[in-house]
């Protein structure tokens, strides 16, 4: 018996040395690096658009709107696992919000100024740019939700709208994040925060779903280390989850109150910088996309956006997968990005 | 296997040396124990082990002392450090042997006593266990300031942090997994022998985001110590008062942080407590001389109470967590205590990783279903309510303080921000309606000189 012991911990001692000799060998983890210039910057937001070798082959434009928790670095997280990077490919001019690191001298930023401010005004830099009167909208979890709102104020400006893992009604209780916000009180959260909700408390959230994980990691570490492609696959991942902002406080606050606990879009009680959200007055083309083993945003929070909205031409696409793994999967290359391009294509007229 | 350092490899290989010469010693002690000359044979074994790992580090350090990276490390002290943590582990291993040695001749025994074996090897195992972490520890410090750069310095940590983790299961497991293949497993006796802090260390290991409050002790006596001082300058208002609730502070170290033995007894504390300090003092604070350190006194006060009840409700949050994590725990052994309690299957018994591997499973499940009960939600929202209430106390409480001095205060920077944001909005408004005007003007223009044409 107690050469076992003496065996597990030469096993555990020999690992960390391993772990700690690998990881000193490895100067910096790259995310994100399809090359793109900054076209237009507004307070800490920057809106990029993607280098392509060629001219696009698609008539319209696509803007990708994140979500304002975590980073955009997840959809070129490695150059073979890099959403942007297969749209890039398809043909399609793309453009991208960074909305940046928000600091307390941004707490008062609202929902307002997000919608009405940010992603209008990178709208309109994009079509002017381009001399057209719409462009492609393609968005991310709450960027979705940001840009279904967006579509719904100013639907002459969206020639079509791709959604992915978009939350839209809230009232659901199939996910822990939706059941937790309704007992929360978010005026106090916001408060003691000094107005900026901070990332790490997000994650701490995050990691909360999925109870085991981080114990996990530290498996999955130890059998990463012998294969240099998959421990690089794991630490850009830990680079992405290590980057995250901070909230902007009125924002965060009236998502969180309106939207999670109050459920006011679905309900058209939605008001953004004094504006009603009618969601039937979003018209343009839908490519609502769902993650069948989404634990963040369930299904059954995003499905019912089709029924909602005011567009005729609308699907719903089911991707067998996790939040994440819509993006990063090696299904999501050749399956999702694929299905994409070829919607967007029967619409580029 | 070789890696790219040399001082890794020397280091693996002097651990490898290390761990060769302690098995070596464990058995030679192992067979003293069992031939009873523990007494005579134990002091030359020591001795003899002493030297090897003696003769083993002077290599190492000899071949490794110009490896470091940084000079700001001293390899001296690092090896020294080292080697005294590995000469601890040794002795913790002779104590295990002992252990062991009394639980084989127990077996067949009554439960009593099995069970008072099974706790002594168990707790060899802890310290033991205990001895390598020190070891580890000590290590790590030293290699985590040669690590570049902050990120790869977290990965490293995170890692070091699961390796801890599943070191403290293979004191639930290694013990059980052994019982069982020897046909020694009680389950009774295991659940028996666990105590709430072994279950309270192994839920702070997977979950400490909820153990780490403030120093609780420290801003009672603070608190504690304000209020005294004022009322003693006032007439020395609240001398029995103050000897009534020192009393009770007395007590808080024993209830909160998971320590209430159960939440019937937590519930009842919490009656006790809830508003103590308000309650005791509000009569006293009416007789004292009005001011600003009144004011002060009052918002300590409140803090204290504030603080109680955060305390409570985290510890209501802390036992729920600590209650799935014992369940977790006893789950696994009933399900392999029933697998295989037939002596013909005693040699299937899996080993302590496979029964960490499943543990983690089971884990998954149940702590999934705890997050998912309203309980569980609510609890956590009151208590995650209630912190930030105590941070705003905190805050407000710093501000009355240093009021008169030149600082510049949280809240008063929020005053400006808002002005700038509201600016910058009605700048923004401004140079919207101007481009959209110029937008109209030119429209106009060109349609005039259209028509003109």
């Amino acid at each position: 018996m107690e050469t076992d012991i003496i065996k597990e911990m030469a096993d555990m001692s020999q690992k960390i040395l391993k772990s700690y000799d690998t990881l000193k060998h490895i100067d910096n983890v790259e995310i994100a690096t399809s090359p793109k210039t900054a076209v237009y910057n507004e307070d800490k937001l920057t809106l990029y658009r993607y280098n392509r070798d060629t001219d696009p082959t698609f008539k319209t434009p696509i803007l990708i709107v994140y979500a304002l928790v975590n980073t955009y670095k997840m959809l070129d997280i490695q150059p073979d696992r890099s959403y942007i990077k297969n749209l890039l490919n398809s043909g399609f001019d793309v453009y991208l919000i960074d909305w940046g690191y928000p600091t307390k001298g941004d707490r008062y930023l609202s929902m307002d100024d997000y919608v009405n401010g940010y992603i209008n005004n990178c709208v309109d830099f994009i079509r002017k740019k381009n001399r057209l009167d719409k462009i492609n909208i393609l968005s991310i979890c709450q960027g979705g939700t940001l840009s279904v709102i967006y579509s719904s104020l100013f639907p002459n400006k969206v020639k079509n709208l791709v959604t992915h893992v978009t939350p839209i009604d809230f009232s659901t209780n199939d996910g822990l994040l939706f059941k937790w916000s309704r007992d929360m009180d978010f005026d106090k959260l916001v408060d003691a925060n000094h107005g900026l909700v901070p990332g790490d408390f997000l994650n701490q959230g995050f990691d909360m779903l999925k109870p085991m994980m981080k114990v996990q990691k530290q498996q999955t570490l130890n059998n990463s280390l012998d294969d240099k492609d998959k421990l690089m696959n794991f630490l850009r991942m830990e680079k992405w989850i290590s980057e995250s902002p901070d909230q902007a406080g009125e924002c965060f606050r009236q998502f969180m109150k309106e939207l999670y606990q109050q459920n006011k879009l679905v309900k058209g009680e939605l008001e953004v910088g004094g504006k009603k959200v009618n969601l039937k007055n979003l018209t343009s083309p839908l490519l609502n996309i769902y993650a069948t083993e989404d634990h963040l945003v369930p299904p059954a929070a995003t499905i019912p956006l089709n029924d909602l909205v005011g567009s005729k031409d609308k699907e719903l696409y089911s991707f067998k997968g996790g939040h994440i793994g819509v993006f990063v999967g090696s299904k999501s290359q050749k399956e999702l990005a694929p299905a994409v391009t070829e919607w967007l294509k029967k619409r580029d007229k | 296997m070789k890696t790219s350092n040399p001082f890794i490899d020397n280091m693996v290989e002097t651990q490898t040396q290390y761990l060769n010469t302690w098995m070596d010693s464990a058995k030679k002690m192992q067979a003293a124990i069992t031939n009873g000359n523990i007494t005579n044979e134990g002091q030359t074994i020591y001795k003899e082990w002493l030297e090897k790992q003696m003769s083993i580090l002077n290599g190492m350090q000899q071949s490794s002392a110009n490896m470091f990276n940084s000079g700001e490390n001293n390899p001296q002290e690092f090896f020294k450090n080292w080697f005294n943590q590995q000469s601890a582990a040794a002795k913790q291993m002779a104590d295990f042997n002992q252990s062991i040695n009394n639980s084989f001749q127990s077996f067949g025994k009554p439960a009593q006593d099995y069970m008072s074996n099974f706790g002594q090897t168990n707790t060899a195992f802890t310290n033991i266990y205990n001895s390598w972490m020190n070891t580890l520890n000590s290590s790590y410090d030293s290699m985590s300031k040669n690590m570049n750069g902050g990120f790869n310095k977290d990965v490293f940590s995170n890692f070091v942090q699961g390796t801890q983790t599943y070191a403290k299961m293979q004191e639930f497991f290694q013990p059980m997994s052994e019982a069982m293949k020897k046909g020694q497993f009680n389950m009774e006796a295991f659940k028996n022998y666990f105590t709430p802090d072994s279950y309270s260390n192994l839920t702070k290991q997977m979950f400490g985001n909820f153990y780490t409050g403030a120093s609780l002790k420290e801003v009672y006596d603070n608190g504690m110590k304000q209020v005294q001082s004022f009322f003693t300058n006032n007439n020395n208002l609240a001398k029995e008062y103050y000897a009534q609730v020192q009393n009770m502070s007395k007590e808080f170290p024993n209830a909160f942080a998971g320590d209430a033995s159960n939440l019937a007894n937590l519930k009842e504390f919490y009656n006790k407590a809830q508003n103590v300090f308000g309650k005791t003092f509000e009569p006293l604070l009416k007789l004292a001389n009005p001011g600003k350190e009144k004011e002060n006194v009052e918002a300590t006060i409140a803090l204290m109470d504030k603080m109680t009840e955060y305390s409570i409700k985290q510890s209501e949050l802390q036992m729920q967590l600590q209650a799935t994590t014992q369940k977790s725990v006893e789950k696994i052994a009933q399900q392999y205590a029933d697998k295989f309690k037939n002596p013909a299957d005693l040699s299937k018994v899996p080993n302590a990783q496979e029964m960490y591997n499943e543990w983690v499973k089971v884990n998954e499940q149940l702590f999934t279903e705890l997050f998912a009960t309203d309980e569980f939600s609510k609890v956590k929202a009151e208590a995650l309510n209630l912190s930030m209430d105590v941070k705003k106390h905190f805050e407000t409480q710093f501000e009355n303080v240093f009021e008169n001095y030149p600082v510049v205060f949280k809240s008063e920077v929020e005053e400006m921000q808002k002005a700038v944001y509201d600016l910058k909005k009605q700048v923004k408004d401004l140079q919207n309606k101007l481009a959209l005007q110029n937008t109209e003007l030119f429209e106009e223009e060109k349609n005039s000189k259209t028509k003109k044409k």
